[in-house]
């Protein structure tokens, strides 16, 4: 009896380690009722558990009256309260045996007489089934032994089964998890691997339980590694959680943060692994990094402010600029940067910047430490929070005190270079104008001198004297024509108001100053017929220059040509009139014509002019709200002057 | 003024208001009169005619004055004599008289001072430069040289068909102002060139206080005249006055 007891014991020791080893919940059951047959000599046995409804035993593995195995894992049976089956799952029962009782099949048949037995499945904290058994087939009494012994078999089973419950849950628990988890036993062997854990690292679950925690190790990560195992085996704790690289199966490396905690696996110490994918995090990091570098050292200033207007970033430009470092001025208001007159624009700048979420390229005015202001270039614009509300205000701005000194010198060097090129346009005239002026004065000399010889005679030749007076007159006439022009020309005329002119006076005074020398070349002049009541608003004396400077161009352009002529052109589009210069040149190459109007840009040879006189048409016209460009259409050189009748505002 | 009856006078001008004072003037004087608008009409004319005196306006349209003196001097070097008249010339008087004209006056002029020019330069240049000034010149300058060629080469004297080139020290005369002169060369066929004459265009030298002037002869001394004459009778120079 003792013997037979013991030997039973050994067996059952046997019989652990194969339970230990099965796969899942269900494989326990099967293998706990056949290993129950064959090894420790049950005869019927089967095991219910307690349904998740506690008023019924659901079914799982059993021995039928042949000695098979049933699958009963669809049946039900009802616990019927102050039954002794009730007694045995919620009391402190642990067995329970009955003699000389009918003995049923699955279907609650009776099917012979005998004995039973049942024994609690204890999971440690309560009870979770049945094991039962019965002598149907081999009709040998159920000793108090037999009892002792079931009720040990329940209890190795019912610690068995909720540790693989665990595991079951763990495994369902694991197969949805958004982390790779690993289980790994006491020498690295992977046992348990997750799908997660199969597609951060590219290998299949079956690979990843080959190649072990060595596989995946990063090599670069192999100190960092060693020194935590070194400071475990020495008893020391370790983090539990930390960042780390894996080496993937194609190569590459993923950052990975890392989770670990000892655990038991099937009923060895073991590591459960937890891996998350942390690249993109990295990666945002690595951006947000690099963004704050460039935002710490920015030539400009950068500031983050929030709604009340404190500030929250600010880098060292923005922070120097006011003379300030950017440690001391976090939580600033913003009335630091600013004397309270500035305070009055910046107030209503933060209103439109709420109003329309952002401004760009406004001057702000702001104050120095040393109490001296300077100012910026400021754009800024408000970062919405995820509700798309607003959360912060960004500003940028550039201390634009060298560039507005520079735009001054600029400007005045502009004033000078427009002065200079104006007398070297004059210059080239001024022969002609020489030409221009004693001619007539010639002609006014010798007529006077003629005529005071013909009165001084008694017959005079009336003919001629009117002849001669009538020279004087037309020769005087044309001066005064000539002069008017140059005079036009000749001053500055920028600080001109707008008046109202006849388009066909521009024209006469411009005409009159390059007549004679378009004449001397040959080139022929063709002007329009224009009604007098054109009339454009503009400054008479720059549009003056501006048809001049064309009327020179055109002239240089066709002066060598084998056909010369130079014809002038209005057409009145009502609003605006073009006044055209064409001259009998071929037009201009299209690389030429995209760069005529800048500045220093010419065609002409060293002394012929500085090449500012057409970028300095254009802004004359530009300023007159109106357009220079040359006609692509017109098969000639043509440039057209665009300008509204009515100059617009100003 | 004499000179002028009968002579034939080709007036080239493109201000028609000019052309028809000119040749009133110059027909009143008794000259014949030839018209042209320009230099290419007036090239033809001077071909076909026989014409003694061109006045003539240097920029017109087509063909300048500058382009007829070339084709004339070509030609003949002194017949006919070329006057340009002009308001304003691309050109420097010094090279005007350097391409052979024999006179250039600017506009505005006086008529009869332009006339009287005219005449003169008609005139042979044996009587021309006979008749000493009324009085003395304000303005003298006297230089010594080996010979011409030792003048021409050190840039100090060279000669012209109706005038000479000189450099001397001093203040810059003005031009068209009478000026009296006496070079002398110590060996040569020419060893003195005295006498009088007028500016017509004088140049401060780079180097400081050294004036390059042209000076049209108006008289030479009796002494002096033969040679001249005789050594320019041997020679053909294109320049009435010379530059450098």
């Amino acid at each position: 009896m003792v013997e037979k007891s013991l030997e039973r014991l050994g067996v059952l020791a046997d019989v652990w380690g194969a339970l230990a080893q099965a796969e899942s919940v269900d494989d326990l059951c099967r293998i706990a009722v056949e290993l129950g047959r064959e090894r420790l000599g049950f005869d019927r046995i089967a095991i219910w558990f307690v349904d998740t409804d506690p008023s019924y035993l659901r079914g799982s593995f059993g021995i039928g009256a042949q000695g098979e195995l049933l699958d009963e894992r669809t049946l039900r049976r009802p616990i019927r309260p102050a039954s002794k089956w009730h007694a045995l799952l919620f009391g402190e029962q642990a067995s329970e045996v009955e003699h000389d009782r009918p003995l049923r099949n699955v279907d609650g048949e009776v099917i012979g007489h005998g004995s039973f037995a049942a024994a609690s499945l204890w999971d440690g904290r309560q009870s979770i089934g049945l094991v039962v058994t019965d002598n149907l087939r081999r009709q040998e009494p159920i000793t108090e032994s037999d009892v002792n012994f079931l009720e040990l078999y329940a209890s190795i089973l019912g610690t068995l089964y909720s540790a693989r419950q665990g595991e079951a849950n763990f495994q369902a628990l694991a197969m949805n998890a958004f982390d790779g988890i690993v289980v790994a036993d006491a020498e690295g062997r992977h046992v348990y691997a997750n799908p997660r854990a199969a597609e951060l690292t590219g290998y299949s679950l079956e690979e990843l339980l080959t190649i072990g925690m060595q596989g995946l190790a990063h090599p670069e990560e192999t100190p960092a590694l060693c020194a935590r195992l070194e400071k475990r085996l020495r008893g020391e704790s370790t983090p539990k959680h930390y960042e780390s690289r894996i080496v993937r199966k194609d190569g590459t490396a993923l950052a990975v943060e890392v989770g670990t905690t000892r655990t038991t696996w099937r009923g060895a110490p073991a590591d459960l692994v937890f891996f998350r994918d942390i690249s993109d995090r990295k990666r945002h990091e690595e951006e947000l990094k690099k963004f704050k570098t460039i935002a710490d050292h920015a030539g400009y200033g950068v500031a983050i402010v929030d709604l009340a207007g404190y500030l929250i970033y600010a880098n060292e430009s923005f922070a120097g600029m006011h003379g300030l470092s950017p440690e001391n001025i976090l939580g600033a208001s913003l009335s630091v940067f600013h004397t309270p007159e500035q305070m009055g624009r910046v107030n209503k700048l933060l209103t439109t910047l709420k109003r329309e979420g952002s401004f760009t390229a406004e001057e702000v005015w702001h104050k120095h430490q040393d109490g001296t202001v300077f100012p910026t270039l400021m754009n800024c614009s408000i970062i919405y929070g995820e509700e798309g509300e607003p959360a912060f205000m960004t500003a940028t701005a550039v201390d634009i005190t060298a560039r507005k000194r520079t735009e001054q010198v600029i400007a005045a060097q502009q004033v000078k270079m427009i002065a200079s090129s104006r007398l070297a346009s004059i210059g080239t005239m001024a022969g002609g104008i020489s030409h221009e002026v004693k001619n007539p004065l010639a002609n006014i000399s010798a007529a006077a001198e003629q005529l005071e010889r013909l009165l001084s005679r008694a017959s005079a030749d009336t003919d001629m004297l009117e002849n001669l007076t009538g020279i004087i007159m037309r020769n005087v006439d044309r001066i005064d024509e000539i002069i008017h022009g140059l005079q036009n020309l000749a001053r500055d005329a920028s600080g001109d108001s707008f008046a109202a002119v006849p388009l066909k006076a521009i024209i006469e005074d411009s005409i009159a100053l390059s007549r004679t020398r378009f004449r001397l070349r040959g080139i022929r002049t063709q002007t329009p017929s224009v009604d007098d009541g054109l009339m454009i608003e503009c400054r008479r004396a720059l549009i003056s220059q501006v048809l001049v400077n064309l009327l020179n161009n055109a002239y240089d352009a066709v002066a060598d040509a084998p056909e010369r002529w130079v014809e002038l052109g209005v057409t009145d589009r009502e609003d605006v009139v073009d006044l055209t210069v064409t001259d009998s040149g071929s037009g201009m190459p299209p690389d030429l014509a995209g760069r005529a109007f800048d500045p220093f840009f010419t065609t002409k040879g060293v002394g012929q002019g500085m090449g500012l006189g057409l970028s300095i048409s254009r802004s004359i016209v530009e300023d007159h709200c109106g357009t220079l460009f040359i006609d692509p259409e017109s098969p000639h050189t043509r440039f057209v002057i665009r300008l509204p009748k009515i100059h617009p505002g100003k | 003024m004499e000179r002028l009856q009968g002579a034939t006078v080709l007036l080239v001008e493109d201000e028609s208001d000019m052309l028809g004072m000119l040749r009133f003037e110059f027909q009143s004087l008794g000259c014949r009169t030839l018209l042209a608008k320009n230099g290419l009409e007036a090239f033809e004319i001077a071909q076909s005619q026989q014409v003694d005196a061109v006045v003539s306006d240097i920029r017109m349209p087509k063909s300048s004055g500058l382009e007829l003196l070339r084709r004339l001097k070509e030609v003949d070097l002194c017949k006919p004599i070329v006057i340009f008249i002009s308001g304003y010339a691309d050109i420097a008087p010094m090279e005007v008289y350097n391409l052979g004209a024999e006179a250039l006056v600017p506009k505005p002029f006086r008529l009869r001072a332009l006339v009287t020019r005219v005449a003169r330069l008609l005139s042979p240049l044996e009587s021309r430069w006979s008749a000493a000034p009324a009085k003395a010149s304000e303005r003298f300058v006297e230089r010594q040289f080996t010979n011409l060629a030792e003048g021409e080469e050190e840039k100090g004297f060279i000669l012209g068909r109706g005038g000479m080139f000189l450099r001397f020290p001093g203040a810059r005369p003005k031009p068209h102002s009478p000026i009296g002169f006496r070079v002398e060369l110590a060996s040569g066929a020419l060893t003195r060139i005295e006498g009088a004459g007028t500016v017509r265009w004088a140049k401060h030298d780079g180097e400081a206080r050294r004036i390059n002037c042209g000076i049209e002869f108006d008289y030479l001394t009796d002494a002096t005249r033969g040679p001249v004459l005789k050594w320019l009778a041997g020679r053909s120079i294109r320049p009435y006055i010379p530059r450098l």
